[in-house]
């Protein structure tokens, strides 16, 4: 897929939700103070949706920015912050 | 969908020397870019499933070539190493992922010439394989049961390459012989 224009902060939040929901996440446990580990979602996940981010948005993920992440809100923010 | 089977498979026998690019790429393809691309496909259902089991069918041609098989051994070689990398990828998900390296079975694969009285003495069980024997392993891999085993190639060919002589001449023990150093 070629990367969307410039993808609102929205676009990218849903994207981050319906991938981890692929990945097999439990949708309704998709909340900001979730810790990645109680979504079972582990570097292999994160690397996975650095990979469909860049290919969907072009944003360029750097894998050790969710090195010391432990919820999903705290994932988001760092995914937002690439948008500025 | 949550089981994938890849059986789809197709040889062309010559010698390197005589081996088209063309027939190359078409055997390579059709066993190890066809695998490639259902795998793709397969991957996001079962993640979301937490379940799945893939079939990758080798051939004990990817570790025991026969001269004039380059590019099917060389494919089915692709097959096993994406297996084990597969494996790698998704079995936290719950999805499986191995291989089946059949022997000789009694298909229309293999060539009239490999059904011979003579090529039997080879076989350690002194038969071809049945089909039925290689499905009844795809289907417990496919099982629940199964879902300990990932990342691995299972060889169904009654013995055939346990042994050194694996596709050569039969060898034959003298009675009673001994060695003592």
């Amino acid at each position: 897929m070629e990367p969307t224009a410039t993808p609102s902060r929205d676009q990218i939040s849903a994207r981050i939700v319906s991938a981890l929901t692929e990945f097999g996440a439990e949708p309704d446990k998709l909340r900001p103070e979730a810790t990645l580990e109680e979504l079972d979602v582990d570097s292999l996940d994160l690397f996975e949706l650095g990979q469909i981010l860049n290919e969907e948005f072009g944003i360029e993920v750097d894998p050790q920015d969710f090195e010391d992440l432990t919820t999903l809100g705290q994932a988001e923010a760092a995914i937002l912050s690439y948008l500025k | 969908m949550l089981v994938l089977v890849n059986n789809a498979g197709a040889r062309h026998d010559r010698l390197v020397q005589g081996l088209s690019k063309q027939d190359w790429a078409r055997i390579i393809d059709v066993n190890l870019h066809g695998a490639f691309h259902t795998i793709q496909r397969a991957i996001r259902p079962m993640s979301q499933k937490r379940f799945g089991r893939i079939i990758n069918v080798s051939s004990i041609s990817a570790t025991r070539p026969q001269p004039a098989q380059a590019a099917y051994a060389a494919s089915k070689a692709g097959v096993e190493a994406l297996t084990r990398t597969v494996a790698q990828e998704v079995t936290r998900r719950g999805v499986t992922v191995n291989a089946i390296a059949p022997g000789l079975v009694d298909t229309d694969f293999i060539p009239e010439s490999l059904k011979s009285a003579d090529a039997m003495r080879v076989l350690p069980a002194r038969r071809l394989g049945e089909p039925e024997e290689v499905a009844a392993l795809a289907s417990f891999l496919a099982s629940e049961e199964a879902g300990y085993i990932s990342g691995t190639v299972i060889t169904v060919d009654g013995g055939f390459t346990a042994g050194l002589g694996a596709g050569g001449r039969s060898w034959r023990p003298k009675a009673e012989t001994s060695s003592d150093a």
